[in-house]
């Protein structure tokens, strides 16, 4: 009895219930603007189909931020993996062996990313945002090298890949496949970071880390792995937005880790501190964005609206944590 | 540090460290070596490099990204962290100075106007960040989101016109150095002398150093807060004129682009990120340094597509560097 009490405080006490409040107010706005076909199973595939990637790379790139390290450079490795793919694909390679490739060339930079933030310490916004440039650059550069003889654009490479993008756009009813398998991740890693003896550790690295260190936690190591998860599942997306898109465009992932991470903020994670947040609050912070960009889709709005409400909405839920008794800045 | 810096400030015979600034000389030197030695590696691979075309180059580029390096520094400085929205002024005055252009507006009332208004972005800065108290690196996220999402929406393009003053600015030359050059050489002594030797400035670098001590001797944070994230809006406005001399179309999405050179400028320069610790000068040569990296690249026979990824692996290597440095001397943090 008194775990479930627990629980029920800890819902109402995180972002989650004023979470709630906005998709019910979001809904009704909705309703009046677009109609009933708002709750169309069309348009849930619609908003879900959006949600599915970024839920994923937002539920890898948590480990990181759950364990106090924050990367910007996950929107840049969806973009380098896409190319890396993409181009590698024209070659006539084997498809799997192009998907591990592009993965493994986003491990990579994300060990770097992790020798310089936790070998030398340097200061993980600074690394990463010097490697969000970086890749980007580095992604142009590999779609020049395409081989193949659809004519492409100057900046892209296309390949239209019939298995992966059956795959990608395959769907149980109204529920995309890629999103299904995003949710159960979630689900997963709301078990691991809760309950398991790993998630723990993320979390006392994340909160504490002199404290994590006097306990005798391997911080170092988990800082680090944590860093090759987000960095290996953008690259896991990238290869998917391939599939989804038929093609690699350089601009692929831009501006998509702020958006990612604004949403997990909005969720209940902090890009300032680790140890705080969970999976669920996260999903729940990207639906919301996913839903508002629908509305403004179906109503035919500027989509720059989106960020503006997205700027909006961030320092709102912020500003109502710090009135809960969050960190404010003194 | 700050205790450090104020002592060794007091000493009127260590003429060195008086004009260089505390324990930053090492730093201001190793940065004009490399500097140096990219403009020699870059001559021996090809001596037409050292030309009055590369000269100008590098003065181009150093206009813009060297005033609003200072904006930015002035924020990480008092210890801010970063300025992300900084993109926002910048355009909004560029965007700003056409309209009241072609409203008929004479030149210094539109130039001050554009500049005025734009600053006022950092007012709303100041408010979440004094008034609500929310983390800075929040706040410019949250509003460079929004800022620049409604410029998309409210302005598509701008065109400069080529008779205004301003555009006749970007291609005069004074003292044989494009004039929009001077700017930059200007606001970065003010800001040098500004810190090291006046009092606000002073409080200012206490205020970043050790808030808790800095309130506690009597400094309001409140006042340094919203004077800084102003001050960074009105010189990043500042820095949108002189981009609109040079740019006959502003586009608002390229005002992005400035967002990570200037950070790895004030990065470079070895200003701490935890706030409190940094030169001017040092900054001056950082931004140079950057700057020459272009044009150097097109020589190596490199395509400016390898731009951004040298850009990134500098910022990368300097922080690390940077990292190791202050671990060894322990002097920061």
């Amino acid at each position: 009895m008194a775990s479930t009490q627990k629980n029920r405080k800890k819902f109402t006490e995180g972002p989650s219930i004023t979470i709630v409040i906005c998709i019910v107010l979001i809904s009704l706005v909705s309703l009046q603007g677009v109609g009933l076909s708002t709750f169309s199973t069309d348009n849930l595939y619609l908003i879900l189909n959006y949600l599915a990637l970024p839920l994923l790379i937002g539920m890898f790139a948590s480990f990181s931020l759950l364990s106090g390290v924050v990367d910007l450079s996950i929107g840049s490795m969806v973009g380098l993996s896409a190319a890396t793919f993409a181009v590698l694909s024209t070659y006539k390679l084997n498809l799997w062996l192009c998907a591990i490739i592009a993965v493994l060339v986003c491990l990579s930079f994300g060990a770097l990313n992790a020798v310089a933030i936790v070998g030398f310490k340097a200061n993980p916004i600074a690394v990463t945002l010097g490697m969000l440039v970086a890749l980007r650059g580095l992604a142009r550069i590999v779609n020049m090298f395409d081989n193949s003889e659809v004519l492409s654009s100057n900046d892209g490479t296309v390949v239209f890949i019939d298995g992966l993008n059956t795959f990608t756009e395959s769907s149980i009813s109204f529920l995309p496949w890629l999103f299904v398998i995003a949710l159960v991740f979630t689900m997963i890693l709301q078990l691991v970071i809760s309950k398991s003896r790993y998630g723990r550790h993320i979390k006392a690295v994340g909160g504490d880390l002199t404290a994590a260190i006097r306990a005798g936690l391997p911080a170092s190591r988990i800082k680090f792995t944590s860093l090759l998860f987000s960095a290996g599942g953008a690259g896991i997306a990238g290869v998917l937005y391939v599939g989804k898109m038929g093609s690699s465009s350089s601009s692929l992932g831009t501006g998509m880790e702020f958006t990612v991470y604004a949403a997990l903020m909005i969720g209940g994670y902090s890009i300032l501190r680790g140890g705080v947040g969970n999976p669920i609050g996260g999903f729940l912070g990207l639906l919301v964005i996913a839903y508002f960009s629908n509305y403004i889709d179906n109503m035919g709005f500027d989509t720059r609206f989106t960020d503006v409400f997205l700027g909006a909405l961030l320092l709102a839920i912020v500003y109502l944590d710090i009135r809960r008794g969050g960190d404010a800045y003194e | 540090m700050t205790i450090n810096s104020f002592k060794q400030r007091s000493n009127p015979l260590n003429l060195k460290r008086t004009l260089l600034g505390s324990g930053d000389s090492g730093n201001i030197i190793a940065l004009l070596v490399f500097w140096i030695f990219l403009i020699a590696i870059s001559a021996v691979n090809n001596a037409q490099f050292i030309s009055k075309t590369t000269f100008n180059a590098v003065v181009f580029n150093m206009c813009i990204l060297g005033i609003l390096a200072i904006g930015q520094a002035l924020v990480v400085l008092s210890g801010g962290i970063l300025d992300l929205s900084l993109s926002v002024p910048l355009i909004l005055s560029g965007c700003l100075s056409v309209i009241f252009y072609d409203r008929g507006w004479s030149t210094i009332p539109l130039i001050l106007a554009s500049i005025f208004i734009s600053g006022l972005f950092g007012l709303i800065n100041a408010f979440f960040i004094v008034v609500m108290k929310i983390n800075p690196l929040i706040v410019t996220l949250g509003t460079g989101f929004a800022g620049s999402g409604l410029l998309l929406i409210i302005f598509s393009r701008a065109m400069v016109n080529p008779k205004s003053w301003i555009a006749g600015f970007g291609t005069s030359y004074t003292f044989k150095v494009p004039s929009a050059w001077w700017p930059m050489l200007i606001f970065t002594v003010i800001a040098h002398i500004f810190v090291k030797y006046s009092r606000p400035g002073r409080h200012l670098v206490a205020v970043g150093g050790n808030p808790v001590a800095a309130k506690v001797s009597g400094i309001s944070l409140a006042r340094y807060r919203v004077g800084t994230f102003f001050a960074a809006s009105l010189i990043s406005g500042t820095a949108g004129i002189v981009y609109a001399a040079f740019t006959p179309e502003i586009r608002p999405s390229a005002g992005t682009l400035y967002t990570l050179p200037m950070i790895a400028a004030v990065v470079l320069a070895g200003f701490s990120l935890a706030g409190g610790a940094g030169n001017f000068l040092a900054l001056f040569i950082s931004v140079g340094f950057l700057s020459t990296v272009p044009t150097a690249l097109v020589f190596f026979g490199l395509e400016s597509l390898w731009e951004p990824f040298f850009q990134g692996l500098i910022l990368i290597v300097a922080v690390s560097l940077d990292a190791v440095r202050t671990k060894k001397s322990g002097n920061r943090e």
